[in-house]
């Protein structure tokens, strides 16, 4: 199964992961929902060429106490580096590479995704166990019934960071109006008869920021359509003219667990190697650390 | 339809109505978010923070204090140990890396004290290939622990507390096209398997090793070939006399791997020219076709594997035997072999409380019943520094088993295992 991310929190992901913005003085006035869901995805595109970053998750279990958030218990925190180009037809494929840098028991793993903008590609990922000392294949393929593979064991999972497909399903404005002092559209994307059976989520709602097309809040349903999942946008900054997410939250409803990500040091434009984004990134450590020290070296 | 559930319809309805169809916009765009900032500040994460947090690890310590014990026995437990790792890795200059993990072992029964490099590697990359000296783990095959194709680093066997394959003294230059690989690797000091109370024989002191492997869409696929050393060395009886010979074989392979949807399907044949084998009152060398196939189904959060492994022994005869050791009187005696032998593996894997406990249940076995083996575990991950690992075990093993001396062993474990 794995579940494909609904395109809506999959964009905002990769927004994240990557950047966004750039639309800045448009109006999505005269817009489409597609239509505005594809400028989403359009301008992830074409600014998230090449580009490199280190992030922190933070998770854990949260309860609500006098009308305030907190973590219920001590919070996991996994400091990662990751690195990503846009490849294929129109650049709409992406791969990318994600490494364990923090905490020390588990420094070095390594996850490698390929993700296809084509409906009907299986996304591909890859991770290197060192007991085994060998590359596995993750089946992460689409069953609606099968939970997607977590990322570092966050409550992010592989699902949320799929980009494109945007003919899996069909979408609709449902509202608009003001969220947090930005304008929006709230969109909402079910899944076509074929999606469905690809993914755990009945719908997304997703609210576009309609001058920045960005996503700043998401909210998933499962198939009883109960909100189950919900991603907050906590700080956005224009860096070098680009409008960059710095922070999102993660909130999983029904387990009562969430997962911080916020980005640093990250940079546009540079120059990655295709082939570091292989299965010999997993495996050659020397090669990896070449071409992360030349990645951080573009960073400083 | 009861009173109540009528009551909840019509307000279901009346409601439809007054409100509208399908979604208010006032809901949508009520502010009901949680307050994230709260818990998270955004400006305490920097990346001179996460620089210095970096530099703060150029080593790391782990310390495994295991225990084991006998369920059926009154005295004390059969195995007690302290193992800690000194781990540190460097870069060297632009494309090399260098890592060490140096391990000292206490076995509190016996008093022994053992200090060993446990792993190291030297690695130079260039362009399209990469050197690796050192001892370190190098799988091939897809199908883990069926022995088809996994045969570089030794398994360890049912009673081992190091639980993971044995690292080997390598030397490998791996060439990158790509999505396809070629290794050339040799084994400079090959370890097998020991037997108490005999000394085994090495036929070679080498092994080397060729693949050919190319990652497709949706699945991989790979060659093997090269000369190796059966990591389990083969007892005889030779003029009632016992024998224990690893012998060197030939070995021409090729792997599999199909992920399909969530799950993965895994294809391991080899072709070993070579193996050890009684014959007679001989101790002989001969051919033997292995084979694996295995399963990796997704079903929710649950994993499971199946495995089915086979060996087939093409120039059979009924002088071909196997050599038994009694359970009770430890005297060899031969036991007619046939010529397919094949065993399972099942196992189940999951995870509770949001991934703090993981747990895992494995059996496997003889096809024709002859041997069972059943391992559990459950691994408590107290937090990212500390985790408790529960262990049971099992083996039941027919008398004219291979195994018949491990019949009826139980074993109970844990271990704790803290990194600092």
């Amino acid at each position: 199964m794995t579940s494909r991310l609904l395109p809506g929190l999959a964009i905002l992901l990769a927004a994240l992961l990557a950047m966004v913005g750039g639309w800045s003085s448009a109006q999505a006035a005269d817009f489409s929902a597609r239509e505005i869901m594809q400028k989403m995805d359009d301008t992830r595109l074409a600014s998230n060429e090449s580009s490199f970053n280190r992030m922190q998750l933070t998770t854990c279990k949260y309860g609500v106490k006098n009308g305030k958030l907190k973590c219920v218990e001590k919070p996991r925190v996994k400091l990662l580096e990751s690195a990503q180009i846009n490849l294929g037809d129109n650049n709409k494929d992406t791969k990318s590479i994600a490494i364990v840098l923090q905490p020390a028991s588990e420094k070095g793993i390594g996850m490698l995704s390929w993700t296809y903008d084509d409906s009907s590609k299986d996304n591909e990922t890859w991770l290197y166990l060192s007991a085994l000392g060998k590359v596995k294949r993750i089946a992460a393929g689409a069953d609606e019934d099968s939970e997607p593979t977590s990322l570092f064991g966050s409550e992010i999972t592989t699902e949320d960071m799929e980009t494109g497909k945007l003919d899996d399903y069909i979408y609709s404005i449902v509202d608009q109006g003001e969220y947090k002092g930005r304008p929006v559209y709230v969109i909402e994307a079910v899944a076509t008869p074929e999606r469905q059976r690809k993914t755990r989520y009945s719908k997304s709602q997703t609210w576009v920021d309609a001058e920045r097309f960005l996503a700043l809040k998401v909210q998933l349903y499962d198939k009883q359509g109960n909100l189950t999942k919900r991603m907050q946008v906590g700080k956005i900054e224009k860096i070098d003219g680009i409008w960059v997410t710095r922070s999102l939250t993660m909130f999983n409803l029904v387990a009562q667990r969430l997962t911080n990500m916020k980005l640093d040091g990250i940079t546009f434009g540079v120059d990655i190697d295709e082939a570091f984004l292989s299965q010999r990134a997993l495996t050659d450590t020397a090669f990896r650390e070449a071409n992360l020290n030349q990645l951080r070296a573009q960073a400083k | 339809m009861g009173i109540r559930q009528s009551s909840l319809c019509m307000l279901a309805l009346v409601s439809g109505v007054t409100l509208s169809l399908p979604i208010q916009a006032d809901d949508l765009l009520l502010d009901d978010d949680f307050d994230t900032e709260a818990i998270f500040d955004d400006g305490e994460f920097s990346l001179e923070n996460t620089d210095l947090l970096l530099q703060e690890s150029p080593y790391q310590w782990l310390l495994r204090q295991g225990l084991v014990l006998d369920p059926q026995a009154t005295q004390g437990p059969t195995n007690s140990y302290t193992d800690l790792h000194f781990t540190a890795e460097t870069t060297l200059g632009l494309s090399g890396f260098a890592n060490l993990d140096i391990k000292a072992h206490q076995d509190w029964l016996t008093g022994e004290w053992d200090t060993q490099i446990y792993s190291t590697a030297i690695q130079i990359s260039t362009q399209q290939g990469a050197f690796k000296l050192g001892r370190y783990i190098n799988s091939w095959g897809e199908v883990e622990g069926a022995g088809v194709l996994d045969i570089i680093n030794p398994a360890p066997d049912l009673t081992d507390p190091d639980r993971g394959f044995k690292p080997q003294w390598l030397v490998a230059y791996s060439h990158y096209m790509g999505p396809r690989e070629w290794q050339l690797l040799t084994n400079l000091d090959p370890d097998i398997a020991q037997f108490p109370g005999l000394s085994a024989t090495k036929q070679a002191s080498r092994e080397w090793g060729l693949r050919y492997k190319v990652a497709n869409s949706g699945s991989d696929w790979a060659v093997y070939a090269g000369q190796f050393l059966q990591n389990s060395p083969t007892l005889g009886l030779v003029n009632s006399l016992e024998q224990l010979t690893a012998f060197e074989y030939d070995l021409l392979g090729v792997s599999y791997n199909q992920a399909r949807g969530d799950n993965l399907f895994k294809f391991d044949l080899a072709w070993k020219q070579g193996l050890g084998q009684q014959v007679g009152n001989d101790l002989t060398q001969v051919e033997r076709l292995d084979m694996a196939l295995g399963a990796e189904i997704k079903v929710g959060e649950r994993q499971w594997q199946w495995s089915l492994s086979g060996n087939y022994l093409p120039k059979h005869s009924h002088e071909f035997s196997s050599v038994i050791i009694d359970p009770l009187t430890f005297e060899l005696s031969l036991l007619p072999s046939s010529q397919w032998s094949s065993q399972y593996g099942m196992g189940v894997s999951d995870s509770f409380a949001n991934g703090e406990f993981n747990w895992s249940l494995n059996l496997t076995g003889a096809l024709n019943g002859s041997m069972t083996g059943l391992i559990s575990e459950l691994k408590w991950d107290y937090n990212d520094n500390l985790n408790i690992l529960f262990t049971l075990a099992g083996i039941t093993a027919n008398a004219d088993s291979a195994l018949a001396a491990m019949d009826g062993l139980q074993r109970v474990g844990v271990e704790l295992e803290y990194h600092f």
